[in-house]
């Protein structure tokens, strides 16, 4: 087979008669070549013609060519019933050729059978290139003339074209550049003519929006193309959570497939009735709404309720078209705003988008009267066209001042004209955008009609104010209606609120069906509705909710109160704020409170926030959950890495306090100097006689050392052999505690009365009759988990965390030939480190002390009689150690 | 359709539909050999190396674009493995019957010239032989690198894009890539005896390989660290975390609804300019590239050298697995092993601040919490380091 270009001349030049008669070409191919080789030749045969028709004008629209596209079409319908695999390239030529000659020759009728071709391409299951192409090749010529002749379709055509660019877009899901010109073919709405107004103001209008937003709610009703077009062209919504809800089965279809293209949306197409309870539980921020049908506005005044009602941030963007607003009456919004906890709305009057009914100027009326209640919203108006004035609604604003008129002889309804900071009044054509900040503060009396609901049975609220400590009440009754509610002067109260303490108590004499806990947590929210929320509220909420516990921690509480984050704002706490607070006051040491305690109070305040929408966040807990989890999953971490020894201090600490117990005569704290000084295990320690304790040197530098050859089991009476024979060796003593033994062993010669069966050298060291030694030995025995429980009780106050202090650690199990095997005695580890920092010890020699049978160790060369200068020169290394430690204590002692 | 070269059994595509390596072989081939004027007999010797040594071991569902060096030597080794094949055979002829399709297709289809820079395969010996060429590849910076660097990375640490802040983690206080990443700024904190001094925590979290999520710790229990770092490094990233401050308010809530209370919970090597996004080890390693390329002007020949280098070493290549990051780190290590030198415990020091295991028995990894040993180790950098003498 020749190459393609060969090919395409061949057909060409030679065969002309194949060019002319496509189906002469498909026939005499099928006879003799395989499948490749009559793709291919039909694809040079269709290129060719294409390429002829196209370069000669003069046949461009003659009558021949109808037949020819139907011919070509036929081989074109024949390969997909053969649904031969045609390769990439080859199938789009062929494609191309079809369009190209049905375009070039065929009217308007005949575009139906290339619809029935395009609808042929799910057939073919081609990759996504090609249908590019193909998208690519329809829009540059199929569309201009589809969109002028549009309204000449009937219905089945429509339907006809829909399925087959939904199969197109079907399968185009990931790439996003064509589908819109896909769907403004489909979705163009003949109702409207003014297409480029519309373009315009939409455009505007929503990129604007929706640059602000991150989250967001789509909801489309009935889909109109260019709203969705420019959308999602100028502003990336990738990661819109968008919810499509639809009436027609097509439609949601094809909007699904348009929206699954984007990347990171999360799309459910889903019916109305679905969306109710969708909203609530998505991640609601923002509701669009768009759509214009007249058959569709009592589901629209539907989803406008659920939008209210179920918003979250308080915060509704909400596109009101000119049919809904003038349908669905202002009072029935005004309901929904008032029923709501909205704090700010932006509304798009969409007559002014649409531009269609430029005379009517339906905007939505919020009158003063309906929404003053409300104590803190903020209604922004988005307007396109400068037309100098609305009827906005305000009694105050921060930036931009309203001057005030009456409009429509209705007091309630206030015009207001913007000026800016400059006090000019704006004029048309000062810019394209204005936005009012329009804020409606209520008299502060009405938080206690909004608590209530307006029954006969409630028929009077008694209000008592407690002011600081004091407890000041002042009865307000209020009575039910209207008129009387006014009258009470609301000075008084406003007096109140400004006071540093202020709370609020309300009984409720004839419904006590309310909760004390709601009561309250209404009336804090109510009451502070329009007012900074500070810690210091937060306190007072804590105290009439959780009284037992206030009591109890009643001095973190008035530390807190005293502190600076108490006049900070909720929203403007973090937990550094805390973190710095609690170490603050830790620090401080006048807090009897453990700080789980403290943070747990923190927790539970900042719920009761959360509760009442103060905060988005509890930052004790976001501080406390990290610490929480953290110190579940590091565990392993630490536990490389984790401090496994006594600090300077801690080690300072203990050794003073052993000394002063000893010195005053409990002979029981030496076994804690000697595990600290010597990393003795405690089982060895109730073994030690008086015999074991022998002096090297016999001259007035005397050397003392402990024989070690026995341990004691767990009861402390029997006495055992060491596991390991070569685990017996001598331990030098340092020379300040030798001092300490050698004068306890005075004072036990003092008391003990020897004879002949009973000496003194037979007798353990440590007893607890080493003072007074009238009891007998079988009462005096000291065991090993007695001794355990002395040093543990030494590291009570040093705030060590409990995963270290357990000894020992026999995590892994594995036999001691490591120094690795006590990474949990904290005594040993503790020797063994300032061995080390302090002196430069070898590590037979460390091996030795500790008793480790480690291979490069060698015991009887330490222990031998001829190998006492080793012996000397351990002594030597460890008095260096106690004496840099003891030297502090000295230093420390002296200081003070 | 298959070509002429290759047997019907492999498959030229991935699942995917995009080309992989034995399409490369199979469309490139002719070019190639014409290219390179080989004769008939030669050329079906090819062919035959194609079809029973080479093809088999290749990944027919790996696409050709998504290659990287790690990918080819795995390939390399595969093949050795797989086929009875001499050292010398394998370097004449078949390294080269890999990666010349590699080449061709580079050069029609990918744009980009940085995708194979300092690759591994490019070293070139310049008729020495292997082993001499090796052993004369310089690994450290030099002065005037180590200037520039110097002044790329910490001059204005606020205002440099997040992976720049990975690679001087990386280069003052020998981080690994993907421990660098995992950093927060919560894990640079003050010395509670000498206040001025600074410790970062290294290795607690981690990220994955050739993600940014986060797992927990380091390739063993030798990998997290508490260390001091340089007076120059902690200065600029408090100058870095200031900046942050002034540019985002905090309570910080990102797009994904994540909410940073303040800037101790943001990751320190982030994305460009986007605070709260953690960014890979790939990513910082990308950066390295492009900055040693276009800044250090580092002779292309010498990172391949590098990269040839850690491959031979395998114990290296699995720690390391980028030249970058292996070269930063080295560059450390020598200013420590210099540091260090005359300390008595020098050694255990140096493997504690690399990370690596302590050989010495009388230390364990958790005996430098103890700040005694954090502060002189400190004092004995500062000295040294070459960073305060430039």
């Amino acid at each position: 087979m020749p190459n393609r270009k060969t090919l395409t001349e061949i057909v060409r030049f030679d065969k002309p008669g194949m060019v002319a008669d496509i189906p002469g070409a498909f026939s005499f191919t099928s006879s003799d070549y395989s499948f490749d080789d009559k793709t291919k030749i039909l694809d040079a045969c269709s290129m060719t013609k294409a390429y002829i028709e196209n370069n000669r004008e003069h046949t461009k629209k003659s009558a021949d060519m109808k037949s020819d596209f139907a011919v070509a079409y036929d081989v074109f319908n024949s390969i997909c019933d053969a649904s031969v695999r045609l390769r990439e390239k080859e199938f789009l030529k062929l494609f191309k050729a079809i369009i190209m000659i049905e375009f070039n020759g065929a009217e308007l009728d005949t575009c139906r059978q290339a619809r029935e071709a395009i609808s042929r391409i799910n057939v073919l299951d081609k990759s996504q290139t090609e249908l590019i192409e193909c998208m690519d090749i329809l829009k540059t010529t199929y569309a201009p003339d589809y969109a002028a002749n549009y309204s000449s379709l009937n219905s089945e055509e429509y339907s006809s074209l829909s399925s087959a660019l939904t199969n197109v877009i079907t399968i185009l899901k990931r790439n996003n550049k064509y589908w819109l010109d896909a769907i403004s073919l489909l979705c163009y709405d003949p109702e409207y003519n003014d297409v480029e107004l519309e373009n315009k103001y939409i455009y505007y209008a929503f990129t604007s929006l929706l640059g602000s937003y991150s989250d967001a709610n789509i909801c489309i009703i009935e889909p109109t193309p260019f709203f969705i077009r420019k959308m999602l062209q100028d502003t990336d919504l990738i990661t819109v959570d968008t919810t499509v809800v639809l009436k027609n089965d097509h439609l949601a279809n094809l909007i699904k497939s348009v929206l699954d293209s984007n990347r990171n949306a999360n799309i459910r197409v889903i019916t109305l009735e679905e969306y109710f309870k969708v909203i609530k539980l998505g991640p609601a921020g923002l509701t669009l709404m768009f759509g214009n049908h007249f058959e569709a506005l009592d589901e629209k005044v539907g989803v406008i309720e659920a939008m209210f009602s179920e918003a979250r941030d308080n915060h509704v963007l909400c596109y009101l078209d000119s049919d809904s607003a003038i349908n669905m009456s202002n009072s029935h919004i005004h309901d929904l705003i008032k029923s709501s906890d909205i704090q700010r709305i932006d509304l798009l009057p969409s007559g002014i988008i649409r531009g269609t009914y430029p005379q009517k100027k339906t905007y939505l009326k919020l009158n003063y009267g309906d929404i003053h209640h409300k104590h803190d919203i903020e209604v922004v108006f988005h307007s396109l066209i400068d037309t100098g004035d609305y009827q906005a609604i305000s009694t105050k604003t921060h930036s931009v001042e309203i001057e005030k008129t009456v409009y429509n002889d209705n007091p309630k309804c206030i015009r207001g004209y913007y000026r800016d900071s400059e006090q000019k009044r704006l004029k048309k054509g000062d810019g394209e955008r204005h936005i009012a900040k329009v804020y409606a503060f209520s008299p502060e009396i009405d938080f206690l009609y909004t608590m209530f609901p307006h029954d006969d049975n409630t028929a009077r609220i008694r209000a008592y104010v407690r002011i600081g400590s004091d407890l000041k009440q002042k009865p307000v009754v209020i009575p039910n209606t209207k008129k009387e509610k006014r009258s009470i002067k609301i000075n008084t109260i406003t007096n109140w609120l400004e006071s540093d303490y202020p709370f609020v108590e309300i009984r409720k004499k004839d419904a006590g069906m309310i909760s004390v806990r709601s009561i309250v947590s209404d009336a804090i929210r109510s009451l502070y509705k329009g007012r900074p929320v500070t810690v210091k509220t937060l306190i007072y909420a804590y105290y009439e909710l959780e009284e037992e516990e206030y009591g109890k921690n009643r001095d973190f509480i008035s530390m807190l109160s005293n502190s600076e984050i108490a006049e900070f704002k909720i929203d403007r706490i973090t937990t550094n704020h805390l973190n710095d607070f609690l170490l603050s006051a830790y620090e401080s040491k006048e807090l009897c409170t453990s700080l789980s305690a403290a943070t747990g109070i923190m927790r539970k305040m900042f719920d009761l926030a959360i509760e009442n929408d103060h905060c988005r966040f509890n930052p004790a807990d976001s501080l406390l959950i990290r610490n929480r989890e953290r110190f579940e999953e590091l565990d392993e971490v630490n536990y490389a890495v984790g401090k496994r020894f006594l600090s300077d201090e801690e080690l300072t600490d203990i050794a003073t306090r052993c000394f002063k117990r000893v010195k005053e005569g409990e002979a029981i704290y030496l076994a804690v100097l000697i595990r600290l000084f010597l990393g003795i295990e405690a089982n060895i320690i109730a073994a030690l006689t008086w015999k074991d304790l022998v002096s090297l040197r016999t001259d007035s530098k005397r050397i003392y050392q402990f024989r070690i050859e026995k341990q004691v089991g767990k009861d402390g009476s029997a006495v055992v052999p060491l596991k390991r024979n070569e685990q017996v060796r001598m331990i030098p003593l340092p020379g300040g505690l030798a001092e300490l033994i050698m004068k306890a062993k005075t004072t036990a010669e003092s008391k003990f009365i020897e004879t002949q069966d009973d000496r003194l050298t037979n007798h353990r060291i440590l007893t607890y009759n080493s003072i007074n030694n009238n009891l007998s030995e079988s009462v005096a025995v000291v065991t090993p988990a007695a001794i355990n429980q002395l040093c543990r009780e030494m590291l009570k106050g040093l705030d060590i965390p409990d995963m270290v202090v357990p000894v020992p650690d026999n995590r892994f199990g594995i036999a001691e030939n490591d120094l690795g095997a006590f990474r949990g005695d904290i005594y040993k580890n503790t020797f063994r480190h300032y061995m080390v920092r302090e002196t430069d010890i070898g590590l037979g020699e460390l091996n030795y002390l500790l008793g480790i049978a480690a291979p490069n160790v060698d015991y009887g060369s330490y222990i031998g009689c001829d190998e006492k200068r080793k012996q000397i020169g351990m002594q030597k290394k460890i008095e260096s150690m106690y004496e840099a430690i003891v030297s502090e204590i000295k230093n420390e002692q002296y200081n003070s | 359709m298959n070509s002429i070269i290759l047997d019907n059994k492999f498959k030229l595509y991935t699942p995917d539909n995009s080309p992989n390596l034995m399409w490369a072989i199979a469309n490139g081939f002719e070019e190639i050999n014409d290219k390179n004027g080989v004769n008939e007999s030669n050329r079906l010797l090819y062919v035959s190396d194609y079809n029973n040594t080479i093809c088999p071991a290749i990944r027919p569902g790996l696409a050709i674009a998504d290659y990287t060096e790690a990918d080819i030597r795995d390939l390399f080794s595969r093949i050795v493995s797989l086929f009875p094949i001499s050292e010398a055979t394998f370097n004449s002829r078949h390294r080269h019957l890999i990666l010349d399709p590699l080449e061709w297709f580079n050069e029609h289809y990918v744009n980009s010239e940085d995708r194979d820079w300092g690759a591994f395969y490019k070293f070139d010996d310049k008729g020495l032989g292997l082993d001499v060429a090796l052993s004369r590849v310089r690994r450290t910076f030099t002065d005037r690198e180590a200037l520039i660097l110097k002044h790329e990375l910490l001059d204005d640490m606020s205002h440099i894009s997040g992976e720049y802040v990975g690679i001087a983690i990386c280069e003052y206080a020998a981080a690994r890539l993907n421990e660098s990443a995992g950093l927060y700024y919560n894990d640079i904190y003050p010395m509670l005896t000498h206040t001025k001094e600074y410790l970062m925590r290294l290795g607690v979290n981690t990220t994955k390989l050739h993600k940014n999520e986060l797992k927990l710790s380091g390739k063993t229990l030798n990998a997290p660290r508490i260390i001091p770092i340089l007076d120059i490094l902690r200065d600029s990233l408090i100058k870095r975390m200031n900046y942050i401050e002034s540019k985002m308010q905090f309570p910080y809530s990102d797009a994904t609804g994540h909410i940073y209370s303040s800037v101790l919970e943001l990751p320190v090597v982030c994305r460009e300019d986007d605070f709260t996004r953690r960014s890979g080890a790939d990513n910082i390693s990308d950066a390295a590239r492009e900055l040693f390329k276009d800044k250090l002007q580092i002779n292309e020949n010498r990172m391949s050298g590098i990269s040839e280098l850690m491959f031979r070493d395998s114990e290296l290549f699995a720690e390391e697995k980028d030249p970058t990051c292996y070269t930063c780190r080295r560059d450390c290590a020598t200013e420590l092993s210099i540091a260090f030198e005359e300390e008595r415990y020098g050694l255990a020091y140096l493997q504690y601040y690399i990370g690596h295991q302590i050989e010495d028995k009388r230390f364990r990894r958790n005996d430098f919490t103890d700040e005694y040993y954090l502060h002189k180790m400190k004092k004995l950098i500062e000295k040294s380091h070459r960073v305060n003498r430039l």
